[in-house]
């Protein structure tokens, strides 16, 4: 808790920061994510937690630090799973498994920023509009997937 | 009593309104008016952390709560509060906790009982929720929530004619969205579906703001057209699931999908995969559309919705 201005302030109730202008509905990077990469898509969502001083920024950035070990943890266990055994379905069956990693990270930091978001949106923070940089995202994924080494893809995009 | 005392039971009567209405955003306005003058006063952190709760921004209920306990360790109404922060995050064992203590504190605290037996009903145990209410009361025999909540109680197990005199009871004392929901279940169990509809009328009436005026709704058009009532309870009941229970929804549609469709790949089943993927693509375009769609039909079921001079 804290006093600011003679008024009372709640813990959750957001502290904007510099990049508060460039706010977005949490709905937006987790499409970057999905769309545009998911190492993009983590990334946009700490500049946004950042951005609407979001209470539950530690959090956010646990659940990033966290998805990523998962991730990279994953691809070393690869490497001994699957060596010898690369038939197509098992290497499908495998990329789902990283898929849904991702899945349930972005939507895990999509809920949970979304309180905030409202809360930044209750006290009158500007929201700016997502969808360019969505796109953006999604074209530059498109771009550049050739160039991104082969495991690393699993973690990155 | 101090000068800040009196002035915080003037505050907490006004609260304890404004929750009632359904309107925790109001109630937590006056509390951070008055924390900032107060910012020590135990039972005023406790309040705001039951207006929190209404509000669902636990983490914030969890810190007043902390505050609130910090400063006044044996102060009943933090431990209620506590109670139902620990509720919701389904933290059974430490809500017990609290609420035992609150009730050893004061042995004819109600919201005690009557947040004990909310938790009893989560954990499937009804019939010792009824027990709880019953004996609170014994102590409190005309208390509107504890009626409202005992019906509630009673209409789950189908016993709708004791539920409706409860509800009514409860009626006599105060107006409760919760003995109003009780009564539009009553109607509609009756298949009086435009008695449950002014049901619904009579709660935004006097509760603008209630949710309570959803699940009744959603009740009513299940009964109404079964395909209908599918969508509406698939919706309210897609709204009211908690973060990690959608995203296992979400996640785990996307995985069954998946799965499905490389297993599938070639074999006998290779043909149905554009079935599956027609299937997946729905649910994808239902989780973006939905809720706004949802949303308008409510807003339109809710402007349609006026409460007859007569009822």
């Amino acid at each position: 808790m804290s006093l600011t201005r003679g008024t009372y302030r709640i813990a959750d109730e957001p502290i904007p920061g510099k990049l508060s202008r460039w706010v977005v509905n949490p709905l937006f990077p987790l499409l970057g994510g999905m769309l545009g990469g998911f190492a993009a898509g983590l990334l946009w969502f700490v500049v946004n937690g950042v951005g609407m001083g979001s209470a539950t920024l530690k959090r956010e950035l646990a659940l990033v630090a966290g998805s990523l070990v998962v991730l990279v943890g994953g691809v070393f266990a690869l490497g001994l799973l699957l060596s010898g055994r690369q038939d197509p379905t098992t290497v499908k069956l495998v990329v789902l498994a990283f898929q849904l990693v991702k899945l349930v990270a972005l939507y895990a930091l999509q809920f949970t920023q979304t309180r905030s978001f409202a809360l930044h949106q209750y006290f009158g923070g500007t929201v700016a509009n997502g969808i360019p940089l969505v796109l953006v995202l999604t074209i530059a994924r498109i771009q550049l997937a050739d160039s991104v080494p082969g495991l690393a893809v699993l973690v990155l995009l | 009593m101090s000068f800040v005392d009196h002035d915080f039971t003037t505050v907490a009567i006004h609260v304890e309104s404004r929750l009632d209405r359904g309107d925790p955003l109001g109630a937590i306005e006056l509390l951070r008016r008055f924390l900032a003058h107060a910012p020590d006063h135990a039972a005023a952190h406790a309040f705001l952390a039951h207006a929190l709760v209404d509000a669902r921004r636990l983490h914030a209920a969890e810190l007043e709560e902390e505050t609130a306990l910090a400063a006044q360790p044996e102060l009943g109404l933090a431990h209620v509060a506590m109670g139902r922060v620990l509720l919701a995050r389904r933290r059974w064992k430490k809500a017990e906790e609290h609420l035992t203590t609150a009730l050893e504190l004061d042995p004819s605290d109600t919201s005690a009982y009557r947040t004990l037996a909310a938790l009893h009903v989560a954990a499937g145990r009804d019939a010792r929720a009824i027990e709880l209410l019953e004996k609170a009361r014994e102590q409190e025999p005309d208390d509107p929530a504890l009626l409202a909540q005992l019906a509630e109680r009673h209409l789950a197990a189908g016993r709708v004619g004791e539920a409706e005199r409860l509800a009514r009871d409860s009626i006599a004392e105060r107006v409760t969205p919760a003995a109003i929901e009780v009564l539009g279940h009553v109607a509609l169990r009756r298949g009086d579906t435009e008695g449950a509809r002014q049901h619904v009328a009579w709660i935004l009436h006097d509760y603008p703001m209630h949710e309570d005026a959803l699940h009744l709704l959603a009740a009513i058009k299940a009964r109404e057209s079964w395909l209908l009532g599918l969508w509406w309870r698939w919706s309210t009941w897609m709204q009211g699931l908690g973060d990690g229970r959608s995203i296992g929804v979400l996640v785990g549609a996307f995985a069954l999908y998946r799965t499905a469709t490389i297993l599938m790949e070639g074999t006998a089943n290779a043909s149905l995969i554009p079935l599956v993927q027609i299937g997946w693509y729905a649910a994808v375009i239902y989780t973006w559309v939905g809720p706004g769609l949802f949303q308008r039909m409510l807003d339109k079921e809710l402007a349609k919705v006026a409460l007859k001079p007569e009822f």
